[in-house]
């Protein structure tokens, strides 16, 4: 049963207490915990491997984490085309090899290197897009919510705008005219992160309307506190836990999205390897080469399952009706 | 305020936002760096007396508010500019792709509540048993994958290892048997639109049938706890009257409301599964705009895609204050 | 005496959850004749709700009946007896749930829910719903059903019955929809109605209107009542015979008149005490003590010893059942307290319990005015333990 006290910092605290207790004990936000620690684990030691040999690379040209670790070839390393035998199939099949567990592609890569490798920029471009979205729609939402008035109004008249347009046109729409036709990944995240700027503020702006009429925000307007004091010290760290679980469920939509903009080809840039781009480059391979089109894929579903399945998890810790 | 004037009433309402969608297409389309015309000739022998022929010519060498004014008074007679790239109006070009994509993202929907809400349904009145379970689970994979994946192998299944259904191109039954010389009679040509449309279909409509599903669910169990499904069971109303009209009916409002706004995500996954089975629809329209960076063409699609969207959340917005009688048409607004 | 319309022996209800069994309804026997208003009073979280519903069969999960009678009109409405292997199973005479679905409820048990604003369904005319009722409980058409729903609307004082017929439940107020639920479980002309709590959600004096309606509705149609409630007050008014449950127990068994004069429970007593009169300033009421325990653990010995004012050692110890201490014209006056004769476990001699009642939750002073209400907190603890 939810208490309800009277609504103060204390009533949080307790509700982060009971949000990471729920989450430790449900099975399913459990496991999109782990889903998530493993994408970012592969994500951050292809980071730190690929940054790593850039800097080596001159002075200590033989070592490498990669070699540390051997599955882990970084991409330089891996034959150019031409220079291994393309289209090989996964280890399971007959004429594959364990030298290559998912194949190569048609330049002959081994493919499970450009798998791993993919995730990290998914994951950082879900993760730095929904942060953009999510600084901004916070800012905009509590303003719009707690000046109310006039501000309210035009604020979330363009924000009705914006939203109007379905994100992906948007996101093309800016990065294709900023950089006058040649896409790039960088100009993709940042469009993504203000295309969701008011997906954001709508949830802020609704979650302050309701904080900004109860009694301890009317007691500080009353005592004289400032507006902007009130925003930052109470309206949202108060209206911070839903976004947050919101924020969880959009690095899915996010990483969904910049998937697409990859696969039309106005996401990340090909050498890099990327699961949209990926899929974009096997479509053309569909009838050749069936498995280059089944691993970003799976790569892709698992990942966005993991930030989905921690997201609900969070939710119904937050919402305790329909856990019972 | 009745039905009727609650209608006319938000559309009126819709007007500044359409107004605002015109705006921000126009000033993304104009304040971008690098001049149109030039980005449209690159690599060709620039001339620049032909390059201030065309801007004249295209009225785009006067100051951006009057080209505005310009562009929304042809807007006002339908007129969307003319595409210098392809020296057609924007107009003709978006006519007939506008039926293809709105057959794709309506059989969608279709297929996404049909198969939603049952299963939405069961899942809520076998809370915490398999079937809640596996419903779940179909639901989480559904909003985890890219639409154009699923694509991918749908086709990579039904079409290239099975060879059941086609996997490109798209049959439209408005040009009838005619339009065709393949097909002759009108029940040939529904069979073939139908085998056509299937994939595409699917794959656009998991998504929204996934979060439908997860939705139906929640709605379910909440009404199902309701207190008047306790009074109808009190007074000995069947199980199966209280599922199918006490709890079902008051489930359905948000259902209607999510309808209306994942209609946006609809229509950009359409650009999507549109690539993906070659589809000759706006989203298609959009991509070979972009790559031609026919900037009148964009800003067409975008206009009307954006329209499209909010004509959709009005129409269920309409739908939603028909079913709740407690909607008290917009006075509180 | 002759079989009472409603004959309740026993009666086990628990949860089955996963802190542990509730014992919700511990045992509770109680009768109901027919034409009267029976209480069932106590505290939120005594059970008063869960009894009522299991009256109907309409215990949610993971609730259940585990043990006990239940007659009504010579049929079985529940009833348990030993299989040849020692498990218990249900008799053979026990109506099955279709029956009870049709023949019960509704049309011989009907009820009247606490919260009026959420009873009705927000998506139906309200004459839509009282018709939908009466049509499946009595044998009527479509046509007669919606007369006879416009009917009752009028009877329970609803004005413009005809036009309001087709409105839906957000146009009515707060009492206006009791209103409507008072008419839903009238229309089906049940024998029984079992009123949970139906004065609670709403003002005091649309709550004294609803009592007079009842109270010349009840006159009119014979309609036995089983009253469910946690307001002493309310009882004075409208019970003949008053059953007081603590703890999944009933403590206390009398007509009115008895139970307020010759209170026989010191639970009943500190009821009384806490409950404001117009002979007494707020300073002079007796909140009862501490909060009630959770039926998940009661105390050992007597439920309510760790709270009674008069407790001593042998509270500890014994666990009272409900036994006649005196008559009380037709009826028996029980009490489930060991101060009585027909208890004989050495009450007199025991040692008396040191200091204060031992104070389970909070502490409230007996001068603070908020603390009268100390009773009422938590006021859905009971039903909602699902």
């Amino acid at each position: 049963m939810d208490d309800s006290g009277p609504g103060d910092d204390i009533e949080v605290r307790r509700g982060w207490r009971h949000t990471v207790r729920t989450v430790k004990e449900d099975t399913t936000a459990r496991w999109g915990l782990y889903i998530v620690a493993v994408v970012l684990l592969i994500s951050a030691y292809t980071i730190i491997d690929s940054n790593l040999s850039r800097l080596t690379l001159g002075a200590m040209a033989d070592f490498t984490f990669a070699e540390a670790l051997p599955i882990f070839e970084h991409p330089e390393r891996i034959p150019g085309p031409g220079e291994g035998e393309g289209h090989l199939p996964p280890a399971f099949h007959a004429d594959g090899s364990m030298a290559h567990p998912l194949g190569t592609d048609p330049d002959g890569r081994d493919y499970f290197t450009r798998i791993v490798y993919g995730a990290q920029v998914s994951v950082s471009v879900g993760i730095v897009s929904t942060l953009i979205g999510f600084v901004g729609g916070t800012l905009v939402g509590a303003v719009a919510g707690f000046y109310g008035g006039k501000v309210d109004d035009v604020l979330m008249r363009i924000i009705e705008t914006v939203y109007a347009i379905p994100p992906l046109i948007l996101i093309i729409i800016f990065t294709v005219f900023i950089t006058g036709g040649n896409p790039d990944i960088i100009y993709a995240v940042v469009g993504v992160g203000i295309t969701f700027i008011p997906v954001f503020a709508r949830i802020i702006r609704s979650e302050v309307l309701s904080i900004r009429e109860m009694d301890y925000i009317e007691a500080a307007r009353a005592s004289g506190v400032k507006n902007r004091e009130i925003i930052l010290r109470h309206v949202i760290p108060n209206s911070f836990a839903p976004v947050l679980v919101y924020a969880t469920l959009q690095i899915g939509v996010t990483i969904l999205i910049v998937a697409g903009l990859s696969f039309l080809g106005y996401g990340a840039q090909p050498p890099t390897p990327d699961w949209g781009q990926m899929l974009n480059v096997s479509h053309g391979y569909m009838h050749a080469n069936v498995w280059l089109s089944i691993w970003p894929g799976i790569a892709i579903l698992i990942t966005i399952m993991g930030f989905n399945l921690f997201g609900d998890g969070l939710q119904d810790a937050l919402d305790p009706r329909l856990n019972d | 305020m009745g039905l009727l004037r609650y209608t006319v009433y938000r559309f009126l309402q819709a007007i500044p936002v359409l107004i605002g969608i015109t705006i921000i297409t126009f000033l993304l389309a104009n304040l971008a760096p690098g001049d149109p015309v030039r980005l449209m000739l690159a690599g060709q022998e620039v001339d620049e007396e032909l390059i201030e022929t065309i801007e004249q010519r295209y009225g785009l060498d006067r100051p951006l508010y009057e080209r505005y004014v310009t562009y929304m008074a042809g807007l006002i007679q339908g007129d969307f500019g003319h595409s210098i790239h392809r020296n057609r109006p924007v107009t003709d070009l978006m006519l007939n792709r506008v039926g293809p994509t709105l057959l794709l993202v309506l059989s969608a929907y279709a297929f996404a509540l049909v198969t939603a809400i049952p299963l939405g349904i069961l899942a809520a009145t076998r809370r915490n048993e398999p079937t809640d379970h596996v419903s779940r689970i179909v639901a989480l994979i559904g909003v985890s994958t890219p639409s154009f994946w699923i694509g991918i192998m749908l086709i990579l299944v039904f079409a290239v290892q099975l060879g059941w259904l086609p996997s490109t191109g798209l049959v439209y039954p408005w040009r009838g048997p005619d339009g065709y010389d393949w097909i002759e009679t009108w029940p040939e040509l529904i069979y073939q639109t139908i085998r056509h449309l299937l994939l595409p279909m699917v794959a656009l409509g998991t998504l929204q049938m996934a979060t439908l599903m997860r939705v139906e669910r929640t709605q379910m169990i909440e009404s199902l706890q309701g207190e008047y499904v306790k009074l109808a069971r009190a007074y000995g109303v069947p199980e199966r009257t209280i599922l199918r009209k006490h709890a079902f009916q008051v489930a359905q409002l948000p259902i209607i409301t999510i309808v209306g706004l994942n209609l946006s995500t609809a229509l950009g996954g359409a650009v999507l599964i549109e690539t993906v089975f070659n589809i000759n629809g706006m989203g298609r329209l959009f991509i070979e705009a972009i790559q031609q960076l026919d900037y009148q063409l964009i800003m067409g699609i975008t206009i009307v895609i954006a329209t499209m969207f909010v004509i959709g959340v009005i129409i269920t917005d309409i739908a939603y204050a028909y079913v709740d009688p407690r909607v008290t048409y917009g006075e509180g607004e | 005496m002759s079989e009472p319309l409603l004959r309740v022996e026993n009666l086990k209800t628990q949860f089955f959850t996963e802190a542990g069994t509730v014992r919700a309804v511990d045992g509770i026997s109680f009768t109901v004749e027919a034409g009267e208003i029976v209480g069932l009073v106590g505290e939120s979280g005594a059970g008063k709700s869960v009894a009522s519903m299991s009256l109907l069969r309409l215990v949610e999960n993971p609730g259940e009946i585990v043990a006990g009678e239940i007659t009504y009109k010579g049929e079985t409405i529940f009833a348990v007896e030993e299989g040849p292997d020692g498990e218990l199973r249900e008799r053979d005479d026990v109506l099955s749930d279709e029956e009870i679905r049709r023949r019960i409820r509704g049309n011989e048990i009907a009820v009247i829910f606490q919260d009026p604003m959420e009873s009705l369904n927000p998506v139906f005319t309200v004459g839509g719903q009282l018709r939908e009722f009466i049509e499946l409980n009595r044998d009527l058409s479509n046509d007669e059903a919606r007369e006879e729903a416009i009917e009752m609307l009028r009877e329970v004082g609803i004005p413009d019955p005809e036009q309001r017929y087709d409105e839906y439940p957000h146009q009515f107020s707060g009492g206006m929809r009791q209103r409507v639920l008072i008419a839903m479980a009238l229309a089906c002309e049940p024998s029984l109605i079992i009123a949970d709590e139906p004065t609670t959600a709403l003002d005091v004096t649309v709550e004294g209107q609803i009592i007079e309606l009842v109270r010349d509705l009840q006159e009119k149609y014979g309609t036995s009542f089983i009253w469910v409630t946690h307001d002493m007050g309310v009882v004075a008014e409208i019970c003949d015979r008053v059953n007081v449950m603590y703890l999944g127990e009933i403590v206390e068994q009398a007509p009115v008149d008895d139970l307020f004069y010759h209170t026989k429970h010191p639970y009943t007593k500190a009821l009384l005490n806490s409950m404001p009169r117009p002979d007494r300033t707020v300073g002079e009421l007796e909140p009862i003590e501490g909060m009630m325990p959770e039926a998940i653990s009661p105390p050992a010995g007597c439920r309510f010893h760790p709270r009674c004012p008069d407790a001593r050692e042998v509270c500890q110890r014994v666990h009272p059942d409900a036994r006649t201490v005196a008559q009380a014209g037709d009826y028996p006056h029980r009490a489930a307290c060991v101060v009585h004769d027909a208890f004989d476990v050495g009450y007199d001699e025991s040692v008396p319990l040191e200091g204060e009642p031992q104070l389970t939750a909070g502490t409230p002073s007996s001068d603070d005015a908020d603390s009268v209400d100390a009773p009422e907190v938590r006021e859905d603890g009971g039903e909602d333990r699902e």
